[in-house]
């Protein structure tokens, strides 16, 4: 960082930031750093960006929501200190500049121009302004919101989130995209309905629902969907209803069938499907999902293994999308690997002259997997956020393939990383 | 210990046999137990503890086992939630609407009759939810459906069509007072549910000016209007003084998730412990400079955020209705959850000995 500066300090010449330029380096950022670490003012002129600049001028420019900014006084009169805080990662980017800057900053609303902030200002020229504009954006800390369609009512919020968070593209078409996807779900329990809840009220268009149950008096407890009326009702008849109310918009198709070893999946999983989730933990969510997991590779449909289930009340599942991801067997694989002289034996506990009122009672196990609708949802929410961040094509995705286990007990997280194993034709085929 | 205790076996529990000891591993909640012991046989031995057979009787029918070592392994066992002491019968009801909650109960407790003793304290109890948006809208109904069934609901607004994609509201709720919709959406969980609304900001005068009941077991503040810090010290400030326990200030906080605090008055840090901690670190960072001011800032929102507050917030309302307060997890912790690594921070914020509100003893505070 003491290396000899790469410009004059004070003034940035146009014709070094244009050879910058050419070797892909990203000068503000040089700048900054080398005006930061030295503790430099830093101020900006000449006729940079004239030709955009003109353009950018025109336009509106909107500082975004996540973005707090923070301005002190310097040691000189006329210089402030502007720090932008991002609260998504809680980076800090800061830059010293004229009085007038941070009084444009608070003006970046989305509505004004540049050209009309600049004349309430007063006493800023144009070629700042322009450059002041370019930097912003390079740092993401400023939207375009020029030809913004007009405000969608019902998403504004989530659109701000997504301008915020997803930098491919603006909020608006972020929220598009949601519309124009097709989901299908495996499994209509506590942690099923409650993944299909949030979607639907995020906007996702379509569902296909899958669930040969009804509705018992103990679903209630753990369902987000459910009421006393829906009792002996299909799940995905209730679930679709649900939804439905939610927003009326929703596309919804169901299957009353179970799942079974033979069950021909293509009959099942339309082809245009953008996300197959699972949460079918009967007989055990490790045999259904490798049952789908493996059909969707050969149709290569991304794939969602939900958590929530017993034994694993509030973890998060995960995406399973080859080659970006282990695949299923690989997934599956890591936790027979990991988990070998590990095998607990669960008891039951024989009660013959009991089985009568059993029956009555449906699903109860004394003893058994507990939970009730806070966990489920937990895990439908951790889930979400996941499903969310792929669907809605944010390019920063993680293809880490983790599982987090939030411990009801003590409020620590677990984390288990999924590997692709070595001999796995699949997972060491595509790369 | 009488001779006559039953004990049972928790189905939930895996039995590792390791070679000298056995591990109990406690499924619902992740945590393990081991005991010295042969592993021979013990799976037959346990299965003895199906709540029926008196722990005399299991000595009978194991004559070479010393019945004081067969005492001990047993209440061993129960005291780390392996066993249950099975002193009550669940009520029919009880296990067909609530038998994934009594088994997460059993989890807390020793003996089926603190089981039940917990879900009456839940049908009992009264919890006031201050604020119906995107965390009061779905932990008002996540604790209906654990069976609350008495609910002071507190918000003077109306559902709006923004709301919808976070909000526990229908599209034909629109335009309808959100204490009025939830009240309907609980009814339908629990048809008898008694619901008191109370259609008035959380401002300085509420609590004088409302006719709020006293005997409230636990209030939570989801208000963020103006802001969470300016309700949640109001809320806090009137729960200090008539000891209610209460959770605070949870919600969406720009893109990390604010965990909402648990407090139990004069055991658990409070507001104002809080308040000094988080002015002091605040200062540290924020020396000297201030903050720029900007019209009608309109944040984003993301529901699985405001989903996974809402959730663990209701968790911990249940334990504090329950009385399992050794096992809250928002206590003496400030929480965030951050969307993009999907981990919780936590900063330790001890009881203040100095606290204003909380240091003196409670009973001087009457
Ligand atoms: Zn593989
Ligand atoms: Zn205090």
């Amino acid at each position: 960082m003491a290396a000899a500066p790469p410009f004059v300090p004070g003034v940035v010449s146009p014709v070094l930031i244009k050879r910058l330029r050419l070797h892909g380096i990203n000068i503000w950022k040089l700048i900054l750093a080398y005006c930061s670490t030295n503790k430099l003012p830093f101020t900006i002129k000449g006729p940079l960006c004239k030709k955009s600049g003109f353009f950018m001028l025109n336009e509106t420019y909107k500082l975004k929501e996540s973005i707090d900014v923070f301005v002190s006084e310097t040691e000189s009169p006329d210089k402030v200190l502007i720090i932008f805080h991002k609260m998504t990662t809680r980076d800090r980017i800061e830059i010293i500049a004229g009085k007038g800057v941070a009084e444009f900053l608070a003006l970046l609303d989305g509505k004004t121009t540049t050209v009309d902030i600049l004349s309430k200002l007063g006493n800023f020229d144009n070629d700042s302004a322009a450059s002041l504009i370019e930097f912003l954006s390079s740092q993401r800390l400023i939207v375009n919101f020029t030809e913004r369609p007009p405000e969608n009512q019902r998403y504004k919020r989530q659109i701000a989130y997504f301008d915020d968070l997803i930098l491919d593209r603006p909020g608006h078409s972020t929220q598009e995209q949601l519309k124009s996807k097709h989901v299908t779900i495996f499994g209509c329990g506590a942690v099923g309905g409650s993944i299909a809840e949030i979607l639907g009220r995020a906007g996702v268009g379509e569902f296909l629902l899958i669930d040969y149950k009804r509705v018992a008096e103990g679903n209630l407890v753990c369902d987000t969907y459910s009421t006393r009326k829906d009792i002996g009702n299909y799940k995905t008849d209730v679930l679709a209803a649900f939804l439905n109310t939610i927003d009326s918009n929703i596309n919804i198709s169901t299957i009353n069938e179970q799942l079974l070893p033979h069950t021909d999946l293509s009959s099942w999983i339309p082809k245009n499907t953008s996300l197959v989730i699972n949460t079918c933990d009967e007989p055990y969510i490790g045999h259904t999902s490798l049952k789908i997991g493996r059909h969707l590779h050969q149709q290569e449909i991304p794939f969602y293994v939900a958590g929530g289930f017993d034994a694993h009340l509030m973890s998060s599942g995960e995406l399973i999308f080859p080659p970006f991801t282990p695949c299923i067997d690989c997934a599956q694989k890591t936790f027979s690997v990991a988990l070998e002289n590990w095998k607990p034996t669960y008891s039951s506990i024989e009660d013959s002259d009991e089985n009568i009122s059993f029956e009555t009672t449906n699903n109860y196990i004394a003893g058994g997997s507990g939970g009730f609708v806070a966990l489920s949802a937990f895990s439908a929410n951790l889930a979400s956020l996941r499903i969310l961040e792929f669907i809605s094509g944010d390019s920063s995705i993680n293809f880490n393939t983790v599982r987090y286990e939030y411990l009801i007990n003590s409020g620590f997280t677990t984390e288990f990383e999924m590997q692709k194993q070595e001999n796995c034709c699949v997972c060491n085929d595509k790369i | 210990m009488f001779a006559t205790t039953k004990f049972r076996l928790r189905q939930s529990i895996g039995i590792v046999a390791n070679q000298n000891t056995i591990e109990f591993f406690r499924a619902n909640t992740r945590t393990s137990v081991s005991l010295k012991m042969k592993p021979d046989g013990v799976i037959d031995f346990l299965r003895n503890f199906n709540g029926k057979n008196s722990l005399d009787y299991i000595c009978q029918l194991l004559p070479k086992t010393p019945p004081d070592q067969i005492e001990k392994i047993a209440l061993f066992l129960r005291d780390n939630f392996v066993l249950i002491e099975h002193d009550l019968d669940y009520t029919t009801e009880y296990i067909s609407y609530y038998y994934r909650l009594l088994n997460l109960l059993e989890d807390f407790f020793h003996r089926t009759s603190d089981v039940i003793g917990a879900l009456e304290k839940i049908s009992k109890s009264q919890v006031a939810i201050i604020g119906l948006g995107a965390v009061g809208s779905h932990i008002s109904l996540y604790l209906a459906r654990a069976g609350v069934k008495k609910f002071i609901l507190v918000d003077p607004d109306k559902v709006d069509v923004s709301n919808i994609h976070r909000q526990a509201y229908s599209e034909s709720n629109i335009g309808e007072l959100k204490t009025t919709c939830l009240e309907r959406k609980i009814k339908e969980i629990s048809p008898h549910a008694i619901i008191k609304k109370i259609e008035y900001p959380l401002n300085k005068d509420f609590f004088l000016s409302q006719e709020f009941p006293t005997d409230v077991d636990l209030i939570i503040n989801c208000a963020d209007e103006p802001s969470v810090d300016y309700t949640s010290s109001i809320v806090s400030e009137y729960a200090m003084s008539h000891t209610i326990p209460h959770i605070v200030g949870g919600g969406y906080n720009l893109h990390l998730t604010l965990i909402g605090q648990t407090i139990i008055p004069y055991e658990t840090a409070c507001y104002k412990c809080f308040d000094s901690k988080l002015t002091e670190i605040n200062a540290i960072e924020f020396l000297g400079i201030r903050r720029l001011d900007r019209e009608n800032r309109k944040l984003g929102s993301f529901s699985p955020l405001s989903g996974i507050a809402a959730s663990l917030a209701s968790l911990d309302a249940i334990k504090v209705i329950v009385g399992a307060n050794n096992f809250l997890l928002q206590t003496n912790k400030r929480i965030e959850f951050n969307s993009k690594t999907k981990t919780f921070n936590a900063i330790d914020v001890p009881r203040n000995p100095a606290c204003p509100w909380c240091a003196t003893n409670r009973h001087l505070k009457k």
